[in-house]
């Protein structure tokens, strides 16, 4: 894979207000993760705090990190995202995991709920639908 | 153009191979910084040759559905539609599927894509 770090993943953030969400993204293809953090870092109430590329470095980035909401891609090669949010909520409860996935069908919803994800997003949607998933999966109860 | 002997779906090569309204949309989300959208388009040239070459010749059922199913979102994410359509077509064909041919059209799609690509970075 390559290792080619994008100036949208690795620029600096904006100055972010003390009570700013901080996010964890998660996702193995750097096109999306560099879509993604350029996203995330245009809205000032979001502070992207980390970013790891696979589903087994995540449990350790997010354990770490303990940021108010995870991005996490469902569908990874070795440990997938429902089996890293198994591993993260299995360790911290209180995780807010909202689940990315190109997939917009009952089942595939269903599954994140079942997993106990707080919100849902799908690859193809804007970018307002996805900040507004992100910042209501922080208002959620930890 | 890519022609289409093997009579695969004709979504595949009736998918337009690039759709610049995606990357203007884009634009728009990350606060009309074109540059922003050049380097995510830079990082999608970079990275679909690996995942296209982890489609050739490979025969492991699981990494080509992980494979594809990569190139289908990060292609979409930038316009790239037709290598999008092939490379969902060879998801839903990894496991028990015939995905050669896909595969063949995919690695065509990846030049033409490339090319429209950084035609549209190089206009102004």
């Amino acid at each position: 894979m390559s290792e080619v770090r994008p100036r949208a993943e690795t620029a600096e953030s904006k100055e972010r207000p003390d009570d700013s969400i901080s996010v964890v993204l998660v996702d193995d293809s750097i096109t999306i993760r560099a879509m993604l953090t350029a996203l995330l870092r245009d809205n000032p109430e979001l502070d992207l705090v980390g970013v790891a590329e696979d589903g087994e470095s995540s449990v350790g980035v997010v354990l770490d990190l303990r940021p108010d909401v995870v991005i996490m891609d469902m569908q990874m090669p070795g440990i997938s995202g429902v089996e890293a949010a198994g591993q993260i909520l299995a360790r911290w409860p209180d995780a807010r995991i909202v689940m990315n996935t190109a997939y917009d069908d009952d089942e595939t919803k269903t599954l994140a709920e079942e997993i106990g994800a707080v919100g849902y997003i799908t690859k193809g949607q804007r970018a307002s639908a996805l900040i507004k998933t992100v910042l209501d999966a922080a208002k959620e109860p930890s | 153009m890519i022609e289409n002997p093997l009579r695969l779906p004709p979504e595949l090569t009736s998918s337009p191979v690039f759709d610049p309204a995606v990357l203007k949309n884009l634009i728009e989300m990350v606060g009309g910084d074109r540059e922003i959208v050049n380097d995510i388009v830079n990082t999608w040239i970079e990275e679909s040759p690996s995942l296209v070459a982890m489609l050739t010749g490979n025969t492991d059922a699981d990494a080509l559905y992980n494979a594809s199913h990569t190139l289908k979102s990060s292609s979409r994410s930038v316009g790239a539609m037709r290598i999008g359509a092939i490379a969902e077509q060879i998801e839903a064909s990894a496991r028990g599927g015939e995905v050669h041919a896909s595969v063949a059209l995919c690695a065509a799609a990846l030049t033409e894509t490339t090319q429209a690509l950084t035609d549209w970075q190089s206009s102004r």
